[in-house]
């Protein structure tokens, strides 16, 4: 009894930074967050409710964000999730050249964005390379018109698909062989196979393959910055920006609301999919 | 059967260019001169051009191979100038104490997590997920509040200890943990080992490869750092050098991307075992 709580001691003794550092920097200041979320003001603190929310909710540009922030997931979490997987089906094909491949792939996740920018600004710039090979005559924008989106989303899955696929393959090693054996012998074509084994048993690896995506399609912000700056065109301006933005003007009022309205959409996306794996997974067992 | 392999195998050759060619382009224009660079790219030498309508008339010319050879570009960017040197060095100075703080404080809180049998410590650890969970934006919010309160706001402290107190790298081990026998650890204690030797003479060696991978997780997140260096540090003269990089577009662009990218690819090409074991293991189930 004596030495399990010794121990217990010890334990938080080996927590006690890391528990130090979550309060000081995250917990603590959240709660001030939340604070300064529903105050009208850093000088009389009077408390005005979910006003700030209000304010946040009704700006025109905030709306934008959202909408963008939206749009962009829509279309990279599943770009992102398809690419990867069929990838990933292709480097299982490729045996013992698997690794090559697969660093090939991998290789782009640890380039630093800004090494990039350049290249990505001479590639799609109104000088850029694609318009002086395919639109000398009439060079567009591309930056600058709704191609954006298209062209960031293609940037952030050239540097950020290598992590879906490192998932993916990890989930489809997981599906026994004897099952593709089981169905080849019953007669199923590839196609069927792919359909009714592989389809169905990467399942799980989705759903968490999507959740990461949903986290990690945050850090386009990165790109879109580097590439297009704080201001890029407005199809790319996303949540993340209009909260940069906040910290520039320090207003604490719609930076605190704005991040807490990210904050719940992210965790409530989570939460959701949690919850709808599980319902899943207990009518599939 | 066979048809299929060769298609595969076509078809992962062509990502697989898809994938390293920009990189490649970068490579090789490293070598060009500073006067093949503004031949090529002079539509793109000050950002003004590239918003203005009027240069449309030249366009980027990239190409993979140089018209000649050269290491100028290599030679002026380490002696020509200290500035990227300088923001080089500074990159150096967040990412390195992140990395290494971040190991430190998180390998003792994760064997705390894993073995403590604190009544509450899982819902401390939900704490820790959610934060981990948060987009990048809104965990900035707490971080910037609390070094205006801890006045360090401005200096480089201002990233490195939230960055340090980060909740993934006690999630990283501790998921890696979650692996391991655990019959190893009591086994010890029978034998009458105290938990300070349990953790440097057990625990230590089977840790190595999750700490190898939240080195390489840690390392490519940190040395890839814009929005924190951009909301915390006003000063330029501590800008890093991923920040820096695109800002500037002059003739040694190629070779100070390359002399950036190279730690990291360095590391990935030495340790991208550890770093796929991280993918794999920072996927929450």
């Amino acid at each position: 009894m004596k030495t399990r709580a010794r121990s217990e001691i010890l334990f938080l003794f080996f927590a006690l930074p890391s528990l130090t550092g979550m309060l000081l920097f995250f917990v603590a200041p959240l709660g001030v967050s939340l604070y300064l979320a529903v105050v009208d003001n850093a000088l009389t603190y009077r408390f005005v409710g979910f006003q700030n929310f209000k304010n946040v909710m009704e700006s025109e540009v905030f709306r934008l964000a959202l909408k963008n922030t939206g749009l962009f997931m829509a279309i990279c979490v599943p770009a992102n999730m398809l690419f990867p997987l069929f990838a990933a089906i292709l480097l299982r094909k490729a045996g013992a050249r698997k690794g090559l491949f697969g660093m090939f792939l991998l290789l782009p996740l640890v380039i630093p964005s800004g090494s990039m920018a350049f290249f990505w600004r001479s590639l799609f710039g109104l000088n850029g390379a694609v318009n002086g090979t395919f639109f000398p005559d009439a060079p567009v924008h591309w930056l600058n018109t709704g191609w954006s989106r298209v062209i960031i989303t293609g940037v952030f899955i050239w540097k950020n698909a290598g992590f879906n696929i490192v998932l993916y393959l990890a989930g489809l090693a997981l599906i026994p062989r004897e099952y593709y054996e089981c169905a080849a012998l019953e007669g199923a074509g590839r196609f069927r196979q792919f359909l009714q084994i592989t389809m169905v048993y990467i399942i799980p690896t989705s759903f968490l393959v999507f959740i990461m995506s949903v986290i990690n399609s945050f850090k386009a912000f990165k790109e879109i910055y580097l590439i297009a700056g704080a201001y890029p065109h407005h199809s790319i301006y996303l949540l993340q920006h209009y909260i940069y933005n906040q910290f520039t003007s320090l207003d604490y009022q719609k930076l605190s609301a704005a991040s807490y309205i990210l904050m719940a959409i992210t965790i409530g996306i989570v939460v959701f999919m949690f919850r709808f794996q599980r319902r899943l997974s207990e009518n599939f067992s | 059967m066979r048809v299929n392999t060769a298609l595969s195998y076509i078809l992962l050759t062509v990502l697989a260019v898809l994938f390293l060619l920009p990189v490649c382009v970068i490579l090789t224009n490293s070598l060009m001169s500073g006067f093949e660079i503004s031949n090529r790219f002079g539509a793109f030498v000050t950002p003004e051009n590239f918003y203005s309508s009027v240069g449309a008339a030249h366009f980027a010319q990239i190409s993979l191979i140089p018209d000649s050879v050269t290491l100028t570009q290599y030679f002026d960017l380490l002696f020509g100038s200290a500035e990227y040197i300088g923001k080089f060095w500074n990159s150096v100075l967040l990412a390195a104490p992140i990395v290494a703080g971040q190991i430190v404080v998180s390998a003792p809180a994760a064997y705390a997590f894993e073995m403590s049998r604190f009544k509450f410590k899982e819902i401390i650890y939900f704490i820790y997920i959610v934060i981990m969970l948060v987009p990048l934006q809104v965990s900035l919010v707490p971080n910037y509040i609390m070094a205006q309160l801890l006045t360090i706001n401005g200096t480089r402290l201002a990233i490195i200890l939230p960055g340090m107190a980060s909740p993934f790298g006690v999630f990283l081990i501790r998921q890696h943990m979650k692996n391991l026998p655990r019959d190893y650890v009591e086994a010890a204690q029978i034998d009458g080992a105290g938990h300070l030797r349990v953790l440097i003479l057990i625990v230590t060696p089977l840790f190595k490869p999750a700490v190898a991978a939240l080195f390489m997780l840690s390392f490519i997140e940190n040395w890839n750092l814009v929005e924190q260096p951009v909301i915390f540090l006003r000063d330029i003269a501590m800008e890093p050098l991923s920040v820096y990089l695109s800002q500037i577009d002059g003739s040694l662009i190629f070779a100070a991307s390359c002399f950036y990218m190279l730690p990291a690819v360095l590391i990935f090409l030495y340790g991208q075992e550890y770093m796929v074991e991280g993918i794999q293991l920072s996927g929450i189930k």
